[in-house]
């Protein structure tokens, strides 16, 4: 069985964003970390991985696109498991907006041919949740997202999917596409043996050469979406100060009511 | 010469310090599971195969988070047996035993392997009680105790080195929002200035430490010295960057709702254990004049 889980480098959740005013890109220039959510991913695929028991047969690759540097999170998935890199870069891929980057997601799927392809829902920089539909469509591979519950059985999957009203319970043939919520498990703690041993294992950076893409098809070029403005949120509108005298209650009834809220 | 450290001891950092904030009362099986113990034992012997200094790492970072489980113990004395085993140990030193309630058996400045019995004293820090033995008698282990002595000093050092760290950022972290007189009180100098001082303090305490934890592992001909040193100013430099820290934080630094006091009590249990810093330094001195 082999599993891909396609993985982003994201700005560290303790790092403030900034958007680049020239570019209107997001500052990626400061410490990284592996998306919280694709950690799920990655610990789902392992459980899949050594449950089938088959270890030799079983294989989870890590897919990913970004500036080399994103190998650095990639090595906490290695260390967590995973048995090797993929990650295309190309500094004629940075820019690429979702179209540009699923096209070239599917192109290296492609190339790696698995079994079950995993993403974690989305990515806490750009919050697309977009991504995995978009590479399912390429791939012209059925999809299952907001997996909250995942079993493989007879060359199929099953997911069971949160939605706002309770859960489908969907199942689709293999090869396919699943994209994982954060409440399917809990991502193990690397080992020390895992932590020490992850840079010895394959990390393989393709350029778009390397994965036969024209330059045109990928970064600002390849992308089918311009930003053309960017602004912080609109102030807060007027507030009002209430001084409890012990009536701080009935007053706030009284404005609840004021605006037919109550 | 490459001082710093190597990506992989970064990562562990990291892993292990994001482990222990959300896991500050784990048990040691699950420290064991992560692969914390037997480190620098042979592979052959069912340890990581890995150094000291790796271990070091996790040392720094157990004191950080005032981890109370008895980890620093078990871990030095694992290279001096025959095999890593399941058991939690703890060592004997002028007749105390650290978490005594809370191992399985002890090896004692005899090498003599003796089942946990015994009584618990009262102690300052809590969260590490000390004990004594009912008796010493037990099975003989293979080796010195010299070894174990001055892997378990170096590893109170390095200990001592995560609490002055701590209180460091516990006080940075209250002065820095804290405001008198309309200003954040980091602003003035008599709060500042004693943090900077902590600062300069734990950033030398952590080399000496470092350096004693590179003598332990490569079995350095200075590791009788090195290792003293190390343990003298380290446990200093905790009791001094907890009392700076409980001062800059004015009331709220001496109450029990705050945890500086463990961070405090545990800085003085380090400088205790095994010797004060004028213990340790005449053990240096002895080696530079004698």
């Amino acid at each position: 069985m082999k599993i891909a889980v396609c993985v982003k480098h994201v700005p560290d959740a303790a790092v403030t964003k900034r958007i680049d005013p020239g570019t209107k890109r997001l500052d990626r220039s400061g410490e990284g970390s592996l998306n919280p959510v694709d950690a799920n991913a990655v610990e789902e695929a392992l459980r899949i991985r050594d449950a089938t028991g088959d270890g030799a047969e079983g294989e989870v690759v890590l897919v990913s696109l970004g500036p080399e540097k994103a190998i650095d999170s990639l090595r906490k998935a290695l260390a967590m498991g995973a048995d090797r890199v993929l990650l295309v870069s190309d500094p004629d891929a940075a820019g690429s907006d979702l179209v540009a980057t699923s096209s070239l997601l599917a192109k290296a799927l492609e190339r790696e041919g698995a079994d079950l392809v995993l993403f974690g829902q989305q990515a806490s920089d750009s919050d697309g949740a977009v991504l995995w539909a978009a590479v399912a469509e390429r791939l012209r591979l059925p999809l299952i997202s907001q997996v909250a519950e995942l079993t493989l059985e007879g060359g199929a999957v099953t997911g069971k999917r949160q939605t706002e009203f309770g859960y489908d319970v969907i199942r689709a043939p293999l090869p396919a596409v699943v994209a994982v919520a954060d409440s399917i498990n809990e991502p193990r703690y690397p080992s020390l043996k895992g932590i020490m041993g992850a840079k010895r294992k394959q990390q393989d950076v393709l350029s778009l050469a390397d994965l036969e893409i024209e330059a045109e098809r990928a970064g600002a070029s390849g992308s089918r979406t311009e930003v053309l403005a960017l602004s912080d949120p609109p102030p807060r509108g007027e507030t009002r100060k209430l001084e409890d005298d012990g009536t701080g209650a009935e007053k706030i009834v009284e404005f609840l009511a004021e605006k037919r809220l109550v | 010469m490459d001082f710093a450290f190597t990506q992989e001891q970064e990562e562990l950092r990291r892993e292990a310090r994001a482990f222990l904030e959300e896991n500050p009362e784990a048990q040691l099986a699950e420290l064991r599971e992560l692969g914390w113990l037997g480190v620098s034992v042979p592979e052959e012997r069912g340890g990581g195969g890995l150094s000291f200094l790796d271990e070091a790492i996790l040392f720094e970072e157990a004191g950080r988070a005032l981890y109370s489980g008895p980890f620093l113990t078990t871990a030095v004395v694992l290279p001096a047996l025959p095999e890593v085993d399941e058991q939690a140990w703890s060592v004997e030193v002028d007749g105390f035993v650290p978490d005594l309630l809370h191992v399985d058996r002890v090896l004692t400045e005899g090498m003599q392997s003796v089942p946990a019995e015994g009584e618990t004293l009262a102690t300052m820090d809590e969260t590490r009680p000390l004990g004594r033995l009912t008796s010493s008698d037990g099975e003989a282990v293979d080796g010195e105790w010299e070894p174990v002595r001055l892997r378990l000093l170096a590893a109170l050092a390095l200990e001592a080195v995560g609490i002055a760290q701590r209180a460091l950022e516990l006080g940075i972290e209250y002065v820095s929002e804290r405001e008198q007189f309309g200003k954040k009180i980091g602003t003035y100098q008599a709060v500042s200035h004693p943090l900077a001082d902590t600062y300069v303090e734990t950033e030398l305490a952590r080399s000496l430490a470092y350096w004693a934890a590179f003598c332990v592992a490569e079995d350095d001909e200075q590791a009788p010295v090195a290792v003293p040193a190390a343990k003298a100013f380290c446990a200093e430099t905790a009791v001094a960057a907890c009392e700076r820290s409980i001062q800059v934080h004015g009331g709220i630094g001496f109450t029990w709702e705050h945890p500086l006091h463990r961070y405090y009590k545990r800085a003085q249990w380090l400088d205790a254990f095994g010797g004060h810093a004028a213990v340790q330094r005449a053990v240096v001195a002895a080696a530079l004049l004698d």
